[in-house]
């Protein structure tokens, strides 16, 4: 079908240039209710995205106008017709300033190795419950309610009328797993995502018995009292999230937007920093990682950049058309994310009164303002003698009142599309107590 | 004027008919739903514009079937081979299933779907046709709302203007059954950016409906409430954390309907216990002003249609009467499993993926007060307006409510005073139980421009709402 879509877009006097993206996904699903199997379910589809491009010159200005259309495997060629010349037009009124596609190079990316590219998938999803479920006795007083398996193989192509042509395949599998434990007066639970992109059967496990062990914790907890004016210590997911702040200071994109104002060589920490500085890079390649791939969305080749040093802007992460807007080389688009580890060992910064947060109904971190929060489902507070499991309440803070004075720790942790420091101590929190 | 089944469903029925018919000789129940959904998204901005296909859209099918215990389904999106596809279901249905038990898993058992004869169809209803519309009159419209924005005030340093138009179409065919229906809605989002002082603030509006192109209409008025709000941002405090009186404004009051009870009684989760709501059935657990509804044919809005994603007819649910939990919002497997009578909240993200019981159209009916009388009543709080996200936690009651900003009130008036963000939390009984007061339906306002998740996936799209309501909140 590309060949027929390809020829078409070639005959076409109103396609000045085009960009096509067909991903080609089989899946198997398992949905569980306790231990036992409710549904079943596979998918095999093929998506094709193409992209539009018509340059023109509006008083003098180069400017190129794209449109992007979604071309299902059962349209007629007439109808993919009508689609081109509908993206056309649309294209013709988009006024963005003039940029080149990408060019094929002579890169050759590595091959991402998963065990799920080998065998059944069956086979495979069957070992993901075995593992999962041979995990439910491990912890005395937690189990496991519920859980969804998915396995996707992908194969993607991109092909641009530029002279590009790349595939590579991708695979990747998520667990949504429910625990649930029951403390004096009533059930509890945790929900966790699990995301994967190679068959770990030891990740698989460990990460089983944290959760039952975090939600067993949730049944002991009492609700968060009033408090104030004591660090906090984020673990987990919401590292990664506190992070990504900092990942959207390299975004030429927003730069371009004038919605950020970084530039390479400022600090992006602002205020005297007395803590630990941010040091970063994006990554093509990370194990395990459902982000790893050597091209992005436009096919540019993808490798390791260094961004930011000791809170020092290095460079930003520009796909092709942001990098053209902002006259520099491009990075490509990049979704794996490593930050380097701080100065302080975690029992370091354990040390005195403060709250470490475990779960959240949801932390979020406003890239745009640096806000962040989130309502803690678990956490643990410790007075300086004492630790008491610790659930409800809330914690809001901004990211420039915060960064002045925060503490990384040497220890790393990885999760999907990150590696970076285990916890992280931040001050000048404010905390809904009961 | 009335939306159209897409020419391709059309064209397809037979087939897919022939195909239920001949996959019925080997399975007890056989359904197919389809859908071929059209949609355009534009977007502009001070530095680019776009134009693209709406995320909404898709063509593709999915098959269920009855493998003898429970349910299977597989998702596919080319009719080239139909043997392929028989050959597909039934390696999922029979193949994979003796795999699995071989593999010492169970099944758990779901009895057979027994439906009554039914043919139907429903075309939604719109004044000018969105489609028709040629793009570049929408993107200069955008392009001067934009403008309009970015006059506001020398802060603003963007002003972003999106417009969505999706025309749905699907048909759902079983032995039994033989659906169609077509709905069409149009959705818009402004957002105003502003920096001071280094320091970027930004808040939004949105507004949707089962609408054509008027909707643009609705949008020049729109550009002065939210130049108006992200300006006040700009020199916006920080809550101190504490227990405050609350008036919430109405997509706050609906961001609570749809956290607290919304999520909190799709039943679904009552099949895996995993929602409190479940054990309150019959009890109290708001105040006695609180009345909430949800349904397809509850309100006309995004959540509106004739059938599920299960084939299942829209109905409009009590959920809250005058304080007491009364009813849960049902898919179809799951009302099988509890024998209850699915609600026709059975939806899939598309036709890629599972169907859950969601909800569709979801608000706090109105009650007697005036938004004046509430203001007056309060000598301490806020009313707080707009909102970034929420999210639910059915199992243990908490809420969590990321709102755009809190206006004080102080003895009655306004003060001048701006809090932002503010972070509504608690306990949802608490909540809901302080409501003292609640407007009238002359303040209902319902809208529907994001999309829900459960927990982090499985998108829909639904409306929220409600009128003004008065209760005492937990902000931080």
């Amino acid at each position: 079908m590309l060949k027929d879509i390809i020829k078409l877009l070639k005959n076409k006097t109103n396609v000045d240039e085009f960009k096509i993206t067909e991903t080609v996904t089989t899946s198997t699903e398992l949905f569980f209710i306790k231990d036992e199997l409710n549904l079943s379910r596979g998918k095999d589809v093929t998506h094709i995205n193409l992209t539009v491009y018509r340059n023109f010159e509006i008083e003098g200005k180069k400017l190129k106008g794209s449109s992007t259309t979604k071309i299902s495997p059962t349209m007629s060629i007439e109808e993919i017709s009508d689609k081109v010349d509908n993206a056309s037009l649309s294209a013709s009124f988009v006024n963005n300033e003039y940029y080149d596609l990408v060019e094929q190079t002579d890169d050759i990316p590595k091959e991402i190795k998963s065990k799920f590219s080998e065998g059944n998938v069956i086979e495979h999803i069957s070992n993901l419950v075995k593992d999962l479920f041979s995990e439910e006795n491990s912890v005395v007083g937690a189990s496991i309610n519920s859980c969804e398996f998915f396995i996707n193989q992908k194969h993607i192509r991109i092909v641009n009328s530029n002279g590009l042509d790349v595939e590579y395949k991708s695979y990747s599998g998520q667990i949504e797993l429910i625990t649930e434990a029951k403390s004096e007066t009533e059930e509890v639970e945790l929900f966790e995502v699990l995301d994967f992109s190679d068959y770990n059967t030891s990740w698989i496990k460990k990460s089983v018995k944290q959760a039952l062990i975090k939600t067993k914790l949730r049944a002991e907890a009492t609700p968060l009292k009033k408090i104030k004016d004591i660090p906090v210590i984020l673990t987990g997911e919401a590292v990664s999230t506190f992070f990504s702040y900092y990942a959207a200071k390299t975004s030429a994109q927003l730069v371009y937007q004038g919605i950020s104002q970084s530039k390479i060589g400022d600090m992006i920490q602002t205020g005297d920093i007395i803590g630990d500085k941010v040091t970063g890079s994006s990554i093509p390649e990370m194990e395990n990682s459902t982000y790893s791939r050597y091209y992005d969305s436009d096919g540019y080749f993808l490798k390791e950049v260094p961004m930011i040093k000791e809170g020092k802007l290095l460079r930003y992460l520009a796909n092709k058309r942001f990098a053209d807007y902002l006259n520099i080389e491009p990075t490509g688009a990049m979704r794996n994310i490593v930050i380097e580890g701080g100065s302080k060992s975690i029992q370091e910064l354990k040390k005195g009164p403060h709250l470490e947060l475990f779960n959240f109904s949801d932390f979020q971190m406003d890239v745009l303002t640096g806000n962040f929060g989130g309502e803690i489902r678990l956490g643990m507070y410790f007075d300086g003698e004492t630790s008491i499991p610790i659930t409800l309440g809330s914690i809001t803070g901004n990211a420039k009142k915060v960064e002045q004075e925060m503490y990384f720790s040497k220890k790393l942790q990885k999760l999907n599309g990150f590696i970076g420091p285990k916890i992280i101590k931040i001050k000048n929190v404010s905390m809904v107590g009961n | 004027m009335k939306a159209k089944l897409s020419e391709y469903l059309t064209n397809q029925k037979l087939k897919i008919k022939e195909l239920v018919a001949d996959l019925s000789k080997e399975f007890k129940y056989v359904s197919i739903l389809g859908a071929d959904t059209i949609g355009y998204t534009y977007g502009v901005s001070r530095t680019t514009s776009s134009v693209g296909d709406s995320s909404w859209s898709e063509r593709g099918f999915v098959i269920r079937v009855y493998n003898g215990i429970n349910y299977s389904e597989y998702s596919f999106n080319s009719l080239d081979n139909l043997e392929n596809i028989k050959s597909r279901i039934k390696e999922i249905s029979v193949s994979d299933i003796t795999i699995l038990k071989e593999k010492g898993i169970i099944l758990n058992k779901y009895p057979l779907i027994d439906e009554d004869e039914l043919t139907d169809e429903f075309y939604s209803e719109y004044d000018q046709d969105p489609f028709a519309v040629p793009s570049e009159e929408k993107l200069k419209r955008m392009t001067e709302l934009m403008n309009i924005g970015l006059q506001k005030d020398e802060h603003f340093i963007d002003f972003r203007v999106s417009y969505e138009e999706v025309k749905i179409s699907k048909i759902f065919i079983s032995t039994k059954k033989d659906l169609a229906q077509s709905i069409l809605y149009t959705n818009m989002s402004i957002v105003g950016i502003a920096r001071k002082d280094g320091n970027v603030k930004y808040d939004y509006t949105g507004f949707s409906g089962l609408i054509g192109f008027e909707i643009f209409n609705q949008a020049k008025d729109k550009i002065d409430i939210v130049a108006k709000s992200v300006i006040s941002l700009l020199d916006a405090k920080r809550v101190k954390p504490g227990e405050y009186e609350i008036i919430c404004d109405p997509s706050v009051s609906g961001l609570i309907a749809h956290e607290a009870f919304g999520h909190g009684v799709e039943m679904d989760m009552f099949v895996k216990n995993r929602a409190k709501g479940q054990e309150f059935i019959g009890k109290e657990v708001a105040s006695d002003k609180v009345n909430m509804r949800d349904g397809a044919k509850s309100a006309v809005e995004v959540g509106t249609y004739l059938f599920d994603d299960e084939g299942t007819l829209g109905t409009d649910t009590l959920i809250i009467e005058n304080s007491i939990l009364k009813s849960g919002i049902s898919d179809l497997l799951s009302a099988l499993k509890l024998g209850t009578v699915p609600t026709g909240n059975g939806r899939r993200e598309s036709f890629e993926r599972k169907a859950y019981a969601r909800m569709t159209n979801t608000f706090f009916e109105g009650g007697n007060d005036s938004l004046d009388d509430m203001v007056k009543s309060v000598k301490k709080g806020y009313i707080l307006e707009g909102y970034f996200s929420g999210m639910e936690d059915p199992k243990n009651w908490g809420i969590q409510c990321v709102i755009a900003k809190g206006r004080e009130i102080i003895d009655g008036k306004f003060t001048g005073v701006v809090v932002s963000p503010v972070l509504l939390t608690g306990y949802v009984p608490d909540l809901l139980k302080s409501i003292s007061m609640v407007s009238t339906n002359n303040d209902m306002e319902l809208s529907g421009t994001g999309a829900c998740g459960k927990g982090y996936k499985e998108w829909v799209k639904t409306s929220t709402g409600g009128t003004y309501i008065k209760a005492v909140g937990r902000l931080g």
